[in-house]
């Protein structure tokens, strides 16, 4: 479904991305792991045309990415939830969950979109007035996870979700994760949390300063003594 | 005049003319909030809006039409402005878009020179404009009333617009956070020149009130009240409408209060006590009295 | 043939022209006044009045067998282009004396970097009597001192208009508004008159509701206002003023007269009363008055907008009148022949300077506006004139 073949990015004046190359396949959930500055969100930025590569191709069923506005990007399923949530503190939960679907062109199916949230996260029903950043941690999350949802996504890009996050949280994240992938959501995850990742992922990618130094299936990486010791880090990435 | 009239009188005053800085700062938050830029060149468009009005009424167009022309060409300018001068260099350092603002300024300010000469020129005012109203004791200049109406009138509409058009909300989306907006597929371009044009759109209305004011038009008039609009926006906390309008009222009542209230060997220091309150409030309230602290962003 | 003529014709004229502005054949005097800026509505006739003047004497054959010529540069109303301006006619131009401007603030900028060449600098239309104290020898007025325009302000008032109590608002802002005020109030209050409030505001503001309001409360109302103002902010302030329902007579100096004031404020403008140099009226005028709007009216297609147009051309005639009296342009000689000028007619009376003082002693014309038109109300000099 989502291809990167030899993608270079510059972050400033320095090459946050030497040349990566990786699959994601349709209805699978792919990990991406790696240290802080790995290179795994500049990753994501540049499938969302946020970042323009230098050279290289992104496949999004065939098409590339790389000259597209990320206005398209969006049209074409491709949905980021950022790292951060960077929910829009200012904005109601309702209103934040209308940015989400503001490509959608069946606006009549937004109705439907709404109670499909609601049913995922059910407390963001009961705080829909209140504005986005009044919300705690978690909360936030749900609704920049719900926020992604309104667009329907083909493809979801995850960022961190469990940053920061209560592990009692973490859980019902990783549940709303696992669900969506079972209804069929191709999901690329980027995650500090090496274990959990790697439990529920098909695939994953290991990420060393901008390079890809290992990959495999989650269930081998999961038994790989290198990322034991490497990815248990639990310092999050900086801030993009 | 009673004591309590005397201050009614007063608050009235700065009601009128906080109005107008809380127009200018609206216009001047709003494009901050979205680009981190201080467009100086906000004052041109009153400037802009002014002399065409001023023509056409030279010209023989009736106040009512020759007012909406000139609404319509400061809102232009406004556009121009945008995607001529500032779209090219979005996404430069601050201090880029802070000088690109001051060359528009200077560009427009010379334009004008050139067309319509430096000397200040009489801005003809119907007669609605300038008569006064009595309610009892009180005595309230036309233009002061309108100048209120006109305020809670565009007030009501914007807000109306930012909570429940999807540009609106965006354009609120966008100030918060334009990296996030962009990923949820907001388009930024469209989100940007809507805050150019409301704001110009409001500074053409303040040309018109500000005109009748002060009863002249010069090509350098933008420069006070974009001035003024500066400091209420950052008395209000830069970025946000409510805080601008906030900050305009503040400012409005400081001047007014200052001059209207305090004894004759002290008044002449208005200005530096308005400036002493800024600075104290500053050292408070770093962000203004709204304003929260800012996160970094992309 | 005829293609030789023409060819040897056209190097002949660009000699000639060539020849005409290159030092030696004229005598250059330096013309400083603000086109541009608030200053602009009285500098720009003051300018206008003088290159009219200039005109008229290299008709008449110039000065001592030399054409006149003015190199004038625009001191847009900026203390800092002014000093640059100042001192490129001193060092590049060469000038044997410098005129100009209206304000004060704008004189000081440039006459000590004439004094300091040893050339003089007659103020044409600035006119605080502290002002050649505060540049010895070298700095001359061309029109009378605010002192002697407040106290004719204050006699008329007290006299004429049998104003018993006054309103001040003052502009903080300038010199010339805050010794006008100070000088008026002291005349005022000496004839027995009283001061009810005395108000300030700074120049450039443009709103004056607060002061306005607070002038409303008095009771009771005083019998007249005195506002001492710019000439960029009196169209306004008397605009406000009668927007707000004060009829009573508002009185001012010679910043009031600007064309803005009438066109400004309307029919608000009826009831003001103003000191000014002379009247530039068709009719009422004297005949140096009417003979300098005709000129006038000629060159620019408009009649002098106000008295200043005639001090700028009134101090080209001073000027030309010392170096013929010395028979020379040096400098100094003329600094020593304009010590002595006496009974020099002018568009704007006629001077004659008292040993040892470089202000003239001239007449104030105290204008008044009544429907919708401006007319001569007295021609007078002050009994008293305060100390400066």
């Amino acid at each position: 479904m989502l291809q990167l073949l030899q993608v270079h990015t510059k972050y400033g004046q320095v090459e946050a991305l030497s040349g990566i190359s990786l699959e994601v396949r349709g209805s699978s959930l792919v990990a991406l792991l790696g240290a802080n500055g790995a290179g795994k969100t500049t990753t994501l930025m540049s499938i969302s045309g946020i970042l323009k590569p230098s050279s290289g191709k992104i496949l999004f069923q065939n098409k590339d990415l790389t000259q597209l506005d990320t206005r398209k990007i969006v049209d074409l399923g491709i949905i980021q939830c950022p790292e951060g949530r960077r929910i829009f503190g200012n904005l109601s939960v309702k209103e934040n969950l209308r940015m989400g679907a503001i490509r959608r062109k069946d606006k009549r199916h937004l109705d439907q979109a709404f109670a499909r949230v609601f049913e995922i996260f059910p407390l963001l029903k009961d705080r829909i007035s209140q504005a986005g950043a009044t919300l705690s941690g978690g909360e936030q999350q749900m609704l920049a996870m719900g926020r992604a949802l309104m667009a329907e996504p083909q493809l979801l890009l995850l960022d961190e979700p469990s940053l920061g996050l209560a592990p009692i949280i973490v859980d019902t994240i990783f549940e709303v994760i696992q669900r969506l992938k079972r209804e069929g959501v191709t999901i690329l995850l980027v995650e500090q949390n090496a274990h959990l990742a790697l439990e529920i992922a098909d695939y994953a990618y290991v990420l060393e300063k901008g390079r890809i130094v290992l990959e495999g299936s989650g269930a081998s990486l999961r038994s790989n003594p290198d990322v034991e010791r490497s990815y248990l880090s639990e310092v999050p990435e900086e801030n993009l | 005049m009673s004591a309590g009239e005397y201050l009614l009188q007063q608050i009235l005053n700065a009601v009128s003319i906080g109005s107008l800085y809380a127009l200018m700062a609206i216009g001047l938050s709003m494009v901050f909030g979205i680009l981190r830029l201080i467009n100086f060149a906000h004052g041109d468009l009153i400037m802009v809006g002014s002399y065409t009005t001023l023509l056409l009424l030279l010209g023989g167009t009736p106040f009512v039409w020759a007012s909406l022309a000139g609404i319509a060409a400061s809102t232009v300018a406004g556009l121009l402005m945008e995607r001529f001068a500032y779209r090219p260099i979005r996404g430069a350092p601050d201090v880029a878009m802070l000088l690109t603002s001051f060359a528009v300024t200077i560009f427009l300010e010379n334009l004008a020179i050139i067309l319509f000469k430096a000397t200040s020129r009489a801005f003809p005012v119907p007669a609605l404009l300038n008569t006064v109203v009595s309610f009892g004791n009180l005595q309230i200049a036309s233009l002061n009333i309108i100048s209120i109406l006109f305020t809670i009138i565009l007030l009501f509409l914007l807000t109306l617009f930012v909570t429940n058009t999807e540009t609106g909300i965006s354009m609120r989306a966008a100030s918060q956070d334009l990296v996030a907006a962009r990923l949820m597929g907001i388009n930024v371009n469209r989100v940007i020149a809507a805050a150019f044009a409301i704001g110009s759109f409001m500074a053409g209305v303040v040309g018109i009130l500000w005109s009748a004011k002060v009863g002249k038009v010069d090509p350098l008039m933008g420069f006070s009240p974009v001035l003024k609009a500066f400091v209420a926006s950052v008395i209000g906390g830069l970025g946000s409408i409510p805080s601008a309008v906030l900050g305009g009222y503040i400012l409005g009542a400081l001047e007014i209060l200052l001059q209207g209230l305090l004894p004759a060997n002290i008044a002449p220091f208005r200005d530096a006590l308005v400036f002493l309150i800024l600075i104290l409030l500053l050292l408070f309230r770093p962000n203004g009295i709204l304003g929260s602290a800012e996160k970094e962003k992309i | 043939m005829k293609k030789t003529v023409l060819f040897l014709s056209a190097i002949l004229v660009i000699f000639l022209i060539s020849c005409g502005s290159s030092g030696g054949k004229t005598i250059k005097l330096g013309m400083l006044y603000n086109m541009t800026g608030s200053q602009a509505s009285l500098d720009g006739p003051s300018a206008n009045g003088a290159k009219l003047a200039a005109k008229e004497i290299n008709a008449a054959g110039g000065v001592l067998g030399k054409q006149l010529e003015l190199v004038s540069y625009d001191g847009k109303s900026d203390a800092e282009t002014i000093g640059k301006a100042a001192a490129q006619l001193v060092e590049k131009d060469k000038v044997v004396a410098m005129f100009g401007f209206s304000d004060s603030d704008m004189v000081m900028a440039a006459a000590p970097i004439a004094a300091k060449a040893k050339i003089v600098f007659i103020t044409s239309g600035a006119t605080s009597p502290k002002l050649p104290s505060q540049v010895p020898d070298y700095l001359f007025l061309s029109c009378f001192g605010d002192n002697v325009q407040a106290a004719a302000a204050a006699e008329y008032s007290w006299n004429t208009l049998q104003a018993k109590s006054a309103y001040l608002l003052i502009d903080k802002g300038m010199e010339y508004t805050l010794l006008l005020g100070k000088y008026f109030k002291e005349r005022f209050t000496e004839l027995g008159g009283s001061v009810v409030l005395e108000d300030t505001y700074q120049t450039g503001d443009k709103d004056f509701s607060a002061q306005i309001t607070k002038l409303k409360a008095l009771k009771p109302a005083p019998d007249m206002l005195f506002i001492s103002s710019g000439p960029d902010d009196i169209g306004t302030i008397v605009k406000q003023v009668r927007d707000a329902g004060i009829t009573g007579p508002i009185f001012g100096g010679d910043g009031y007269d600007t064309p803005l004031l009438m066109q400004i404020a309307g029919k608000g403008a009826n009831n003001v009363y103003y000191t000014t140099h002379s009247l530039m009226d068709k009719t009422a005028g004297s005949p140096e008055v009417q003979k300098f709007i005709a000129a006038y009216e000629a060159e620019y297609k408009t009649p002098p907008e106000n008295a200043f147009a005639g001090l700028g051309y009134d101090t080209v005639y001073l000027l030309v009148d010392a170096m013929k009296r010395a028979n020379s342009a040096d400098p100094k000689k003329i600094r020593e022949a304009l010590q002595t000028t006496k009974d020099l007619p002018g568009v704007t009376g006629s001077i004659t300077f008292a040993p040892g003082s470089p202000i003239p002693q001239k007449g104030v014309a105290i204008i008044e506006i009544q429907d919708d038109a401006m007319k001569l109300a007295a021609q007078v000099v002050p009994e008293k004139v305060p100390a400066p």
